[in-house]
């Protein structure tokens, strides 16, 4: 068992490892390939502080609460230049996700993509994400962000059941920039979605599907409308409750 | 029954363009301060001060974005815009912003002008943009984006101990320094020409295509679209991006001054 560990990030070298194991077992489905990876192994990485203080043993019920935890942790510990430096450094984050890996995947039975471990980010950007931005995906890095925009509000944004889920909520509002940095979408997701726990309600962010009819009111399609809606209107400015009266029939609010 | 795509985009209300030549505008080398020198009047004088607001909404890559507006009946020339205060401070990759006029009232637009990428008017008509980016102790990186075309990143924190090495010093080494020029440039040039076979359908693409076919003709043709392609092929097209390259040095003289740096002004003798 490890105890409370220093705040660390892998060598680049190991991080590429990672992305080879990682990438390998995609397609070879054995799970030796994951249990090489070592973030213990202080060979494999650097110190950002000398602070012991990551719990590596710790339990999540979901995503909130690991990028709850992680920000009180790098805001307690680290110094703003060193928050700074770490905020765009793939082998910091990537290192993060290894030390809760098996937690993010459910004991290595559900691993997802490559940029939910490894960000998409820095060197890894185009390699991961192509020409798309994709680095919204990273499983402790936007928990982390979100928790640092929001606080406790950020609960919304994430699948409330369990860790190894990112959840559809945060693909179809973090991934469009004009959704994401808008305060009043935000504000339109608590009067619209929002249960009296601060998550989400069930549905929230279904595909929306015009012949079964469903996902009328959901986040997907919430985020293509706004998008629309920004070539008609200046979308910054528009407040929660107009955002609801014109984006039109499924986002009308119960108030 | 719904949509659920907005692959179309709509515009239910006429929105009427502020043209290229209806304002001027500049931005400094480092990218801090966007000034909106002045409108012409003619899109503006018809409009209700009271009822309008003037607007200039920016973005970049990461994403991030601004928003400065102000209403039409307080507004002055030239317009400073403090990029850094506007929390729009680091870009990433290229930036882009435009003019828009809105009703205060519904925030519906009601003129706008098109996008245009944030340049210095130094390199304002290049194909080639130059940004200011934290790299570290590089001069110049590359940063090659198959949809927006490639970018130059000059090395904002480039430091030694206690002292740094400014981004303009290093950005007139990229442009001036014929080592530089016949060595760092021949590599990104490569580079960004395979590329542009790779996307010649892209805008930028072809805007390097045709200095390709400028520099070495003989190699492209126009498809039924007016897109150039290569005549025989991808394959064929990488083999004489060298030729294409060794045509750029001589235009812009780095090997000659290249060969004086190091014949006759003894640098090496």
């Amino acid at each position: 068992m490890n105890n409370l560990l220093q705040l660390r990030k892998f060598k680049p070298d190991y991080t590429e490892f990672v992305y080879e194991q990682i990438a390998e077992f995609r397609s070879e489905k054995d799970e030796n390939l994951l249990t090489k990876i070592n973030p213990f192994d202080e060979k494999n990485t650097d110190i950002i502080s000398f602070d012991f203080v990551l719990d590596p043993n710790k339990k999540f019920s979901n995503r909130f609460h690991l990028g709850k935890y992680i920000h009180e942790l790098i805001s307690g510990t680290l110094k703003k230049e060193e928050i700074k430096s770490i905020q765009n450094d793939p082998d910091f984050w990537t290192w993060l996700s290894m030390v809760y890996f098996k937690q993010l995947t459910k004991n290595y039975s559900s691993v997802s993509r490559m940029e939910h471990y490894i960000p998409a980010i820095g060197r890894y950007r185009r390699k991961i994400g192509g020409s798309f931005n994709i680095a919204h995906r990273h499983s402790v890095r936007e928990p982390v962000r979100l928790y640092k925009e929001f606080g406790e509000e950020s609960k919304i944004y994430f699948n409330q059941k369990n860790i190894h889920q990112q959840g559809n909520i945060i693909e179809s509002i973090r991934s469009r920039k004009e959704c994401a940095s808008n305060p009043q979408i935000h504000e339109l997701l608590k009067l619209k979605y929002m249960k009296e726990d601060g998550y989400a309600k069930p549905g929230t962010a279904t595909t929306s599907n015009e012949e079964k009819g469903t996902g009328r009111s959901s986040t997907v399609r919430l985020g293509k409308l706004y998008r629309r809606l920004n070539v008609t209107y200046i979308g910054p400015l528009l407040n929660a409750l107009e955002l609801s009266e014109k984006l039109g029939p499924g986002f009308e609010l119960d108030i | 029954m719904f949509k659920s795509s907005a692959i179309q985009k709509t515009t239910p209300i006429p929105i009427s363009l502020i043209p290229q030549k209806g304002f001027t505008w500049e931005i400094d080398e480092a990218k801090n301060v966007l000034k909106i020198i002045d409108i012409d009047p003619q899109y503006l004088i018809d409009l209700d001060p009271n009822q309008f607001s003037f607007c200039v909404y920016g973005w970049d890559k990461e994403p991030k974005e601004f928003l400065f507006y102000e209403d039409l009946q307080s507004i002055s020339f030239p317009l400073e815009l403090n990029l850094k205060e506007l929390k729009f401070g680091e870009i990433v990759g290229r930036a882009y912003f435009r003019l828009r006029i809105f009703d205060k009232n519904t925030k519906q637009i009601i003129r706008q002008s098109k996008s245009f990428t944030m340049t210095p008017e130094t390199n304002q008509g290049s194909l080639l943009n130059l940004s200011i980016s934290p790299i570290g102790n590089k001069i110049a990186e590359l940063e090659l984006d198959e949809d927006e075309g490639p970018n130059i990143k000059i090395s904002s924190n480039f430091q030694i101990k206690d002292e740094k090495i400014e981004p303009v010093h290093l950005k007139q080494i990229a442009l001036s320094d014929p080592i530089f020029g016949c060595s760092f440039w021949p590599a990104a040039l490569k580079q960004i020409f395979e590329s542009a076979i790779d996307n010649y359908e892209n805008d930028w693409a072809q805007d390097w295509l045709r200095l390709s076919n400028n520099l070495f003709p003989g190699h492209l043709e126009q498809d039924r679209n007016d897109k150039l392609k290569p005549i025989d092929g991808k394959e064929s097209f990488n083999l004489i991006i060298t030729n294409i390259v060794d045509k750029w040095i001589e235009e812009f003289g780095f090997d000659q001054k290249l060969f004086n740096q190091l014949f006759e002004e003894g640098d090496l003798t």
